[in-house]
């Protein structure tokens, strides 16, 4: 495979591959998942093809201008949807087999999601990025609404808003075109004057509603909790921030000149988006739901450190990227394989899974504990040099703004731990509460990749420079850019070496039997037996909802709950709001008709024969 | 070209043939109109291509009527004949809710030959006589069940459409009293030697006025959101589709870009009638729960990016400014035109079938008819998607042409307004599409099947269409269809030389074949 048809496969082989899993008739299910695999490890081929030339490969327009092209960025990103192209379609054959999932609607948009994502990825021309890039909208509205109960909402919701982002990214790119007179991507940066500004916002506000960044983030945490479990671990998890802060790092990196000012708002941005999204994510009670805020939350991280412009933010970003698709797709893994169990999604309804799912929790643990930025775990890198990036880019004139970005970063990762503190307990660890939870165990297909997704995080975090920096993300960069990583003093191999120790050592302690075992007895009122269980049995969920009646949150609270901080529900509102005098307008009565002609007319012949 | 007054014959005469018909054989009328849809639609297809002038009974212009045919008609010609065709084989099935089908097929072909005779025409007196055949065969089909909403809203329709006649009526007698003709070449020869003088654009501001109540513009559209949701659907569709373009948007450019001529005051009032239109009536669907009477709403709001198309380049034209943006706001324009009908008939005919097997039009009574109508539901989806602007939908492209020139052309706020619409258009759909097909049933709602196979055809004919007609945009098939199109629009001296030099190479009593050049 030469570098151009591997561009091309890239694009059209899971296209044509979901047309064949959309004609396949029903009966053929298992031969659609088979073509699935193929062709998603085909895609997986041709990005490392593609990754490994370092060419320039490009495709023309028979004689006309570059369509698709690929440069280093865009091979890195490449390569990252295409691993999880491969991962999710395991899992999903694994996890789908009882499911009430058609399979055929299922894989066809699938794949056409992923070519679909590599055709915006790869993408040289600002045309075939549009196209491409609104294009993954229908496959991802398709398999949202294959989801549970209130997918439709969801679904309905996930589209306008990322529609609505598509045709923000038309006028940006419009504008674009206006001041540069060229449709390439790669083409010389902008400098930010007048209508260019505009330009900056529209392509910024597309690529921040794709990955989820507030204030357009409302969509993410909806189709999370409802899409069916490998879809909203592929797309919101991890394609949807891949192709977000991939365009965002084009934004900053390659078509604009961002200035002072402009840095200071995105940095803005991220640090609201940071605090914002988990304080939403503290008091949720549905798995995914939670699991859907913090994937906002994240983002909020990778724009602050690319919007830092320092060589270490925006390594620390993009790695930080990479991190959070590899943790946050376990999550949700994790979380499908402790639903199908279950039965149930609500963190009340599950408990004490540890026990029956050794595996998952084992990979629960691992991601949540690099979500939460805890050491030798790959969130804790990306975030350190994230921090870094942000007291560099306070050094060099972003004012006092990098100090409030600073603080959201490291409380944003605070109450991250918090929250998964509870998830950790009210899934995996306490009594088991649900009856139900005699439902299916995970199969190969399902642990096999969060496995993988865990291990990674263990490796990407260990052996943070010689693995992910120095193999992925430094080749990705331009030239100024690279730093230099030989004197850095975080030793995670030292580090990780400590850690052993104290679990080996917690282990040991364990062992010697000095913690008891739980006593279980009667519950006494007043001297007399009580009923057990119920009004006793504490769930982490309960003890957290006391954050919601802190006396300076609880108004915050109250907000969130009237949907006041979703621009969705506020554009409904404001519908609502003009569209009662318009109506009140239209009051059916012919001699209104008759008067708006005639004041019509009036008003055109004063306009036009004055 | 000799077959370019069958366009207007052929649905004439069957027009009259349809209600001799025994009336205990309605399928003789469903044959019957639609054999004479597809021998138009065989016809309009024939024709790609070619552009001349045809002289009635051998007459010359500027005293005798003459039909023109040139790349800005063929292009509205053509989609006439095909959403007629689809709408009357759609209309086979559906139609069985009503009685006296013949008569039905009557109107129908009346309207189609008025349709098709305002498109050809190149002489404003038969323009207004046209128009008027179509309009009141609309009012009459808007009337076709007899209940009392119909009634009420045909009524309305009526009053309203006539006062549009008689601006337009009063607009001709007014450039005839300057100019002393009636033939547009002519006309407008005769305006460019003389210049715009305020009466000239008095008359100019009763056809904006007019042609603009016939395309429904904010204010002149109230009648539509009564009129188009209470005629049949298949009716609907051919409104919202078609009609209001033939008899209102296509005779306002032609009057106003091969006739008078384009000035920048005049393109600003078609730019800021577009914009108005576009943000009142896409609020306006956004709080609908009558399927149709929202579809109708969002026609307004189309046929306002239409305008909005032809106002930027009319503007970029009048500025004398670089003829490549100009080209491209008449591009979009064109090309949404054309969409717009496709997809607009798609929804109207998928909300007849809706309505056909569910017996409502209430969104909040629906749901879930997804699993159970998967065809309409999957032509509907198509359908949303493209005017919602979704990639690679032809809707996409036809709305990034129009924002594109409005930047190009430096109108940054009507091209926001452009990118808000889109975004309120695509929740407007998303709004259908979740209340009507996914979900769960509303309470009381029966289970229902899918509609016949002569509904699902045209239905699917059109999505694949929504799908396809993208690909009118790649070099080959753009330089032949809308190219042509929009060089009409550009240059409106090419124009009047082509009807007046029929009028000078023509001796009396034969008929005579022009080519113009091509671009």
């Amino acid at each position: 495979m030469n570098t151009q048809q591997a561009l091309l496969a890239a694009i059209a082989l899971p296209f044509a591959a979901g047309l064949v899993a959309w004609l396949l008739p029903r009966g053929l299910s298992k031969l659609t998942k088979l073509l699935s695999l193929i062709v998603s490890a085909l895609v997986m081929w041709a990005a490392i093809v593609l990754y490994r030339s370092q060419s320039v490969a490009l495709w023309h327009w028979n004689g006309g201008g570059v369509i698709f092209g690929l440069d280093n960025l865009s091979a890195f990103i490449l390569l990252g949807v295409a691993f999880f192209g491969v991962v999710m379609t395991i899992y999903s054959i694994g996890f789908l087999d009882d499911e009430k999932v058609s399979p055929r609607a299922y894989y066809a948009n699938f794949l056409c999601a992923l070519g679909a994502a590599c055709g915006a990825v790869l993408a040289r021309n600002m045309i075939a990025l549009l196209v491409f890039w609104g294009l993954m909208g229908i496959p991802f509205y398709l398999l949202i609404n294959l989801g549970r109960e209130g997918a439709d909402a969801a679904a309905k919701k996930t589209m306008i808003i990322l529609g609505g982002s598509d045709s923000l990214l038309i006028l940006g790119i419009a504008l674009l075109y206006h001041a540069t007179g060229s449709w390439d991507v790669l083409q010389p940066a902008v400098a930010l004057e007048g209508m260019s500004v505009i330009a900056c916002l529209c392509l910024a506000a597309a690529a921040f509603a794709k990955a989820g960044a507030i204030p357009l983030h409302s969509w993410a945490p909806d189709a999370g909790a409802t899409a069916p479990v490998p879809a909203a671990a592929f797309l919101p998890a991890s394609l949807d921030k891949l192709l977000g802060i991939y365009l965002f790092a084009r934004i900053s990196l390659d078509l604009f000149v961002l200035d002072t000012g402009m840095r200071g708002f995105f940095v803005l941005i991220g640090a609201v988006t940071v605090i914002g999204a988990v304080m939403a994510a503290l008091v949720q009670h549905n798995l995914r739901r939670l699991l859907g805020f913090h994937a906002v939350s994240q983002v909020g991280y990778m724009i602050l450190g690319i919007a830092t412009g320092t060589a270490i933010g925006v390594i620390g970003g993009l790695f930080h990227m990479l991190n959070n698709a590899l943790y946050k797709s376990c999550l949700f893994l994790t979380a499908g394989a402790a639903e199908r169990r279950t039965g149930t999604g609500e963190l009340e309804g599950m408990g004490g899974l540890a026990r029956a799912l050794p595996f998952t929790f084992a990979c629960a643990l691992i991601a949540a504990l690099a979500i939460s930025g805890i050491p030798p775990l790959n969130g804790f890198v990306s975030k350190w040099m994230i921090y870094q990036g942000i007291i560099e880019a306070g050094q060099h004139g972003l004012g006092p703004l990098w100090v409030i970005a600073l603080v959201a970063a490291m409380f944003g990762s605070t109450l991250t731990l918090a929250s998964f503190v509870k998830v950790l307990h009210s899934v995996f660890l306490g009594q088991p509460r649900s009856k139900a939870a005699t439902g299916r165990r995970p199969n190969l297909g399902m642990w096999a990749p969060m496995g993988l997704l865990a291990a990674l995080c263990l490796v990407f975090g260990v052996f943070a420079y010689a693995v992910p920096i120095k193999g992925l993300l430094l080749p990705a960069l331009p030239a100024h850019l690279q730093i230099s990583f030989e004197n850095a003093t975080w030793q995670p191999g030292l580090a990780a070496l400590l850690l052993l120790v104290a679990l080996v050592a917690g282990a040991v302690i364990y062992a010697l039997g000095t913690i008891k075992s739980i006593r279980e007895d009667d519950a006494y009122i007043g001297g007399e037996t009580g009923e057990r269980a119920a009004p006793y049995d504490y769930t982490g969920v309960q003890f957290y909802r006391t954050i919601e009646t802190l006396p300076a949150l609880d108004k915050l609270y109250r907000r969130a709950k009237e949907h006041c901080y979703d621009i969705y529900d506020l554009g409904h509102r404001l519908v609502d709001y003009i569209g009662a005098p318009l109506r009140a307008l239209h009051s059916g009565l012919l001699l209104t008709y008759v008067a708006w002609c005639v004041l019509g007319l009036v008003v055109l012949l004063w306009f036009l024969v004055r | 070209m000799k077959l370019l007054p069958l366009m207007i014959a052929i649905p004439l005469s069957v027009a009259f043939i349809l209600p001799l018909l025994p009336k205990k054989r309605p399928r003789m009328a469903d044959c019957l109109a639609v054999l004479a849809t597809l021998a138009l639609l065989a016809l309009a297809a024939m024709l790609i291509g070619q552009s001349g002038v045809y002289a009635l009974g051998g007459w010359r212009p500027p005293v005798g009527i003459v039909l023109v045919l040139d790349g800005l008609s063929w292009l509205v010609l053509i989609t006439v004949a095909l959403v007629s065709f689809l709408v009357t084989v759609f209309s086979a099935r559906y139609m069985e809710q009503y009685t006296a089908r013949g008569r039905y097929y009557a109107l129908f072909m009346l309207m189609v030959a008025g349709m098709n005779g305002a498109v050809l025409t190149g002489d404003m007196f038969n323009l207004y006589v046209f128009i008027e055949v179509a309009a009141v065969a609309s009012y009459a089909l808007v009337a076709f069940g007899c209940h009392e909403e119909e009634l009420e809203a045909s009524f309305k329709y009526a009053v309203l459409g006539s006062i549009a006649s008689s601006f337009i009526l009063l607009g001709i007698a007014l450039m005839y009293c300057l100019f002393g003709t009636v033939n547009m070449a002519h006309l407008g020869q005769k305006v460019s030697a003389s210049g715009l003088n305020r009466a000239a654009i008095f008359s100019l501001v009763l056809f904006i006025a007019g042609f603009g109540l016939k395309a429904a513009l904010v204010p002149f559209h109230a009648w539509l959101p009564d009129a188009h949701p209470s005629a049949p659907a298949p009716i609907s569709a051919m409104l919202s589709g078609v009609l209001i373009k033939a008899i209102g948007v296509y005779a306002l450019i032609r009057v106003l870009f091969n006739v008078f001529g384009v000035t920048a005051q005049v393109a600003t009032a078609l730019m800021v009638l577009g914009t108005i239109s576009m943000v009142v009536a896409i609020l306006m669907a956004l709080i609908q729960w009558d399927l149709k009477r929202l579809l109708a709403y969002s026609s307004i709001s189309q046929i306002g990016y239409v305008m909005l198309g032809f106002g930027v380049g009319g503007a970029v034209l009048a500025a004398g400014g670089s003829p490549v943006i100009a080209a491209l706001g008449f591009l979009g324009a064109l090309f949404h035109l054309v969409n717009h009908a496709v997809f607009k008939s798609l929804l109207f005919l998928s909300s007849g079938a809706l309505e056909y097997a569910t017996g409502t039009r209430q969104l909040k009574e629906m749901g879930g008819l997804g699993k159970e109508m998967p065809v309409t539901a999957g032509a509907s989806l198509v359908a949303s998607l493209a005017i919602g602007g979704v990639p690679p939908l032809n809707g996409f492209f036809s709305k990034l042409i129009i924002i594109l020139a409005c930047v190009s052309s430096g109108h940054y706020g009507f091209a926001l307004a452009a990118v808000l619409v889109s975004i309120f258009t695509l929740a407007v759909y998303m709004k259908v599409q979740k209340y009507a097909f996914l979900g769960k049933p509303a309470e009381g709602r029966k289970s229902v099947h899918e509609v016949p196979a002569a509904m699902r055809i045209p239905m699917t004919l059109l999505a694949v269409l929504c799908l396809g007609m993208s690909l009118m945009l790649l070099p080959g098939p753009k330089k032949r269809v809308l190219d042509p199109a929009v060089q009409v629009l550009m240059d409106r001296d090419a124009y009047i030389q082509s009807v007046m030099g029929v009028a000078s190479a023509l001796g009396a009593g034969q008929e005579t074949d022009m080519k113009i050049a091509e671009n």
